[in-house]
């Protein structure tokens, strides 16, 4: 019997992982007996997927170009920095130092990968001929009792990683800026496979290995939960994970805590 | 030994005096500013139309809020998650200009943007769309920006620190905005 089931509210907090350590455990094994609360759990995601695409639909097509805004900000930032520091405007060494160090920022953020945060996701996503993703045929206990993060045996070898930086066409890949990723990841069934890896940046954009990483934990706890098929699981990984983010954690964008995650080795 | 580039050198010596440090930092303060804009200026745009704001009134709201941030930068205020912090201050700024016009207006709905070849099924998925957009307009106030800030991936207790209110408060809200989608859905 489940006479005292769990509000609506909680099991969003639960499913977006923000409830206290113990409130989430006592909710979890509530929810493996409760085939109600799994349910309403399960539609309640699904509503709050609709709502975000419905928000996004709405907004987006209206929203008029960055360029004209971006230029007007810099021009209000230059008069906001003056009536800041009035006196340092009016010095030549001012004006070369900060054109020096304008020179270097644009540089700098030029072959930052932030830039490209407009650009289309695809652009972060693997290229599914390359990279389609390969499974063991290891059951569900396997897979679930195996480690839940790479070990350091794990690590993929530097002859693998160069293969699978050849095939994406990288010929000199830069120290500590990719992740030799496992689309699927053994900790949900995929193998060290030239097939089942890509290289990921590490800040390209948004959407960038440490936000891949947070959905794999996700994922793997959902599957070894027992609330998550394996397979589906697999599947959405393969096919396209960032979908399968905005899916999992309902939004439409990287949540901030992921941004910042940290899990796996960078390649070096 | 490498020798240093020439550039190090100028700036080395620039750097000694007082005006130029200022005048670099806040060239620094300016290109982070510009750079953090760059990532967060359409969800804040999406987020004021959400809140009802128009085209004019969301860009001037945004371009004051970028604004108090390097002021807020400059002045060496704490720079702990600048995300929540513009998303706080563009919300107050955004409720002031809100609360100079009433009501809500209406926002246009895209039709067709599910490719659907079926007809038939991309009528129904746009009355669908219509109605649940029809909903999500005539939330409360603060249950419709809980729920846009939620589609703009902002945690739920950045949510509630945003809004001011506690993260019970926000979790509230979207059990009562979603069952009212729902609601929606079942018919």
């Amino acid at each position: 019997m489940h006479d005292d089931h769990i509000t609506d509210g909680e099991l969003l907090l639960e499913a977006g992982g923000e409830l206290p350590i113990e409130r989430a455990s006592q909710v979890r094994d509530h929810l493996t007996a409760c085939p109600v609360c799994r349910l309403r759990s399960t539609g309640l995601q699904q509503s709050l997927a609709d709502a975000v695409q419905g928000y996004q639909r709405e907004c987006e097509p209206e929203l008029p170009p960055m360029a004209q805004s971006r230029t007007l900000l810099r021009e209000r930032l230059a008069r906001a920095a003056e009536a800041a520091h009035p006196a340092a405007w009016h010095t030549p060494a001012a004006w070369a130092a900060a054109a020096i160090v304008l020179i270097a920022l644009s540089a700098l953020l030029a072959g930052w990968p932030v830039r490209r945060v407009h650009s289309p996701e695809a652009e972060f996503a693997p290229n599914a001929a390359w990279t389609p993703g390969s499974v063991s045929s290891l059951p569900l206990s396997a897979v679930c009792a195996g480690p839940e993060r790479d070990e350091p045996g794990a690590v993929i070898s530097a002859s693998l990683a160069q293969q699978v930086f050849r095939r994406y066409g990288i010929r000199n890949p830069q120290p500590r800026s990719y992740e030799v990723d496992y689309l699927i990841p053994p900790a949900l069934g995929g193998t060290a496979d030239p097939s089942n890896l890509w290289p990921q940046p590490y800040s390209a954009g948004v959407w960038n290995s440490r936000v891949k990483d947070a959905l794999e934990d996700r994922l793997r706890a959902l599957v070894c939960g027992g609330k998550l098929d394996l397979a589906t699981a697999q599947r959405d990984l393969s096919s396209d994970w960032i979908a399968a983010y905005k899916k999992y954690f309902h939004t439409g964008a990287p949540l901030l805590d992921h941004v910042a995650f940290v899990k796996d080795r960078a390649w070096e | 030994m490498r020798t240093p580039p020439a550039d190090t050198y100028v700036l080395r010596e620039l750097l000694t005096d007082h005006t130029a440090r200022a005048a670099v930092a806040s060239a620094a303060l300016e290109a982070e500013v510009t750079h953090l804009f760059e990532q967060l200026r359409n969800p804040l745009f999406r987020y004021f139309l959400s809140l009802g704001l128009s085209i004019q009134d969301g860009e001037e709201v945004i371009q004051e809020s970028f604004l108090a941030l390097f002021r807020h930068l400059i002045n060496g205020r704490p720079r702990d998650n600048l995300r929540a912090w513009i998303f706080r201050v563009g919300h107050n700024k955004a409720l002031k200009v809100r609360q100079r016009q009433e009501p809500y207006p209406a926002l246009t709905v895209v039709d067709g943007v599910d490719g659907s070849p079926d007809p038939e099924q991309q009528a129904l998925h746009n009355q669908r769309q219509q109605r649940l957009s029809a909903v999500i307009r005539a939330l409360p106030k603060q249950d419709r920006a809980c729920l846009s800030l939620r589609a703009e991936g902002i945690r739920y207790r950045e949510i509630a620190e945003i809004l001011g209110i506690s993260l019970g408060a926000v979790a509230l809200s979207l059990e009562r905005s979603l069952a009212k989608l729902a609601r929606v859905q079942e018919r």
